[in-house]
């Protein structure tokens, strides 16, 4: 049982052969490419799918983000080294799926979009996914 | 028997024109408050993508009406790296928990 959103999401996508280590929020200082990272509630909001004045479990739509870092290109010979496959099998790692050691239930996650966007000061693709959990609020 | 459909053809006309008029005023209440939402969201440092957020006027297309509500990200550059992040920054998204809001606010209250 894992004790937050991305700690789930985490042991979901390395348990999925991707060949990359994921991390909360950042990941420690000199990791090397390519590596993912997790940030969990970009936002949460009720779920208007249930009656907001009765629903004890509390269903919630928590939106996180995703991101893969990768190297762009060699930077001796110059020759692209970003994965053309990795985003695409991370979305499918994710999208419909259910993240099974979440700390609550979790009904699915949907994948609502993702964006590639090319950091040429620091020769890194840089790979947004937004995906969208929805599930039930910790107890205490 | 002779049918006088016509009258009822037009009356029908005139209630869907209503109903959708109702309808785009309403998308565009929801966006005007997403657009507000967004203007509190946004980090400031100098203040240049929460002055550059606005919204259009709703205009009518093949797949319906619709309203934009965001930042030119040419004028802004840096309002994309400060909504998804960028190597050693964090996202800090203001766009996507003000769309949830008011998709909530819609979902919620169709007829805002």
């Amino acid at each position: 049982m894992s004790a937050s959103s991305s700690g789930a999401l985490k042991a979901w996508l390395e348990s999925q052969g991707l060949g990359i280590s994921f991390y909360r929020d950042r990941a420690p200082d000199n990791q090397a490419l390519p590596y993912g990272t997790i940030s969990e509630g970009i936002s949460i909001t009720s779920e208007p799918a249930f009656n907001a004045h009765d629903d004890p479990e509390g269903h919630v739509r928590e939106v996180v983000q995703v991101d893969l870092w990768e190297q762009w290109r060699n930077p001796t010979t110059g020759a692209v080294t970003e994965s053309y496959t990795l985003a695409d099998a991370t979305v499918l790692a994710l999208d419909g799926k259910r993240a099974t050691t979440a700390p609550t239930w979790v009904g699915g996650m949907t994948v609502v979009g993702s964006v590639r966007l090319v950091e040429v000061e620091v020769n890194t693709i840089h790979t947004a996914i937004t995906v969208e959990i929805r599930r039930t609020l910790a107890r205490l | 028997m002779k049918l006088e459909s016509s009258a009822f053809t037009r009356a029908l006309a005139a209630e869907l024109r209503a109903e959708i008029t109702e309808q785009e005023h309403s998308l565009y209440r929801v966006a005007q408050r997403m657009l507000r939402r967004a203007k509190q969201l946004v980090p400031v440092d100098e203040g240049d993508i929460r002055d550059g957020l606005g919204l259009n006027q709703g205009r009518l297309s093949r797949r319906g009406y619709f309203v934009e509500v965001g930042v030119s990200s040419k004028e802004v550059p840096h309002a994309l790296p400060v909504e998804f992040g960028n190597r050693g920054n964090p996202p800090q998204a203001y766009m996507r928990p003000a769309y949830e809001e008011a998709a909530n606010d819609l979902a919620y209250n169709p007829t805002l």
